[in-house]
């Protein structure tokens, strides 16, 4: 190396930065970095809690349209099952009534009744209102839904109006019969439940 | 290389384009915050000295103050005669390196402070080698040329 090269290197390695200014500028250069940081971390946050916003959003837009869904199957189905089994019911019901079969258990006492329909698997105990208005003529042994049922004849104390009641054990399926009051197939067809028990007066219209 | 190593290099760089110690530090500390700022920390001399070459040029275009000189038509300055004896004074040099253009003190302080070949310093400064190689040799032959008259002078002689 020549003497002008020697002098330009002494030259320019006399140029420093003073410590001061080397401090300013490493601690500015830190503070750029770490503001920088924490834009992107905020950034990303807030680009994760957009993302998570939008997502739980649409979370819940698909949940209650789901859940609306759900309800609007299950009223759909209730109904219809109810309306369903409440027709199927009747029909059945309605059908007995037209037969006019005779009694194969002529007693007009439920006590002796309920001794002579021992295969009943449930207690044939008619409603107050029913003993009050009405007197048995006697029973015989049917299905309602394939379930055994009593069918019983009976009279309307005012009326002399024959009519046939139909009374079982409550099932699942019978728990989902609605209590009313309707004519099918000219028939006046009573439906109603108690105490663990499915009734059905039937009458002619 | 630790960061102060580094901005002392950057600042010495800078100084070679700006030939100012205002104009250095200032430079220097731009680029290091920018790169901070992208990166986190400046991870190599080359990138910082790429950045504060950027900034200079930005500067200097926006001022006009880099005079644009093709070197088809500069005179061919005389035969460096590196045996020539005279005294250089450091504020000697620094009249005759400002009087250089500032492409041509960057490839001298590449060349020499940084030890970079023609090569390299064509790759950092988008030149090609045979433009590096006439900037260093028209520079050092200016530079002689100046060191010279002033030993002429009588000021600076051995």
């Amino acid at each position: 190396m020549d003497k002008l090269d020697k002098s330009i290197k002494n030259y320019y390695l006399d140029r420093r930065l003073s410590a001061d200014a080397l401090d300013r500028m490493l601690d500015k250069g830190h503070q750029v970095a770490r503001e920088k940081a924490t834009e992107k971390v905020g950034i990303g946050k807030l680009f994760d809690f957009q993302k998570s916003k939008r997502f739980i959003a649409s979370q819940w837009r698909t949940s209650a349209v789901a859940a609306v869904m759900l309800v609007v199957i299950v009223v759909a189905q209730s109904y219809y099952f109810q309306r369903g089994v409440s027709e199927l019911v009747l029909a059945e019901i309605a059908m007995n009534h037209n037969k006019h079969l005779d009694v194969e258990f002529p007693y007009n006492n439920y006590e002796a009744l309920r001794v002579a329909m021992n295969r009943l698997d449930f207690t044939l105990e008619p409603p107050v209102a029913l003993l009050q208005n009405f007197i048995l003529i006697g029973g015989r042994y049917c299905s309602i839904q394939g379930k055994l049922a009593a069918q019983l004849k009976v009279k309307n104390r005012n009326t002399d109006g024959i009519s046939t009641l139909y009374v079982t054990a409550l099932t699942d399926k019978l728990k989902k019969t609605v209590s009313k009051r309707v004519v099918y197939d000219n028939v006046t067809i009573e439906l109603w439940q108690n105490q663990g028990h499915f009734y059905g007066l039937a009458t002619d219209a | 290389m630790t960061d102060r190593d580094l901005l002392q290099a950057g600042f010495r760089y800078a100084f070679s384009l700006a030939n100012r110690h205002h104009d250095a530090e200032d430079l220097v500390q731009e680029a290091w915050l920018r790169i901070s700022a992208l990166h986190g920390s400046v991870p190599n001399k080359s990138l910082l000295f790429t950045v504060i070459r950027n900034i200079f040029i930005d500067q200097y275009r926006r001022k006009n103050l880099v005079i644009i000189e093709s070197l088809e038509g500069v005179a061919e300055p005389a035969q460096l005669d590196a045996g020539q004896e005279f005294n250089i004074d450091s504020k000697v040099l620094d009249k005759a390196l400002n009087n250089l253009r500032p492409e041509e003190r960057e490839a001298i302080f590449l060349n020499i402070i940084e030890g970079y070949t023609a090569k390299e310093i064509a790759k950092l400064t988008d030149k090609s080698r045979n433009t590096i190689l006439s900037l260093l040799h028209r520079g050092k032959q200016k530079l002689v040329q100046q060191l010279g008259q002033e030993s002429n002078d009588g000021q600076y002689l051995a």
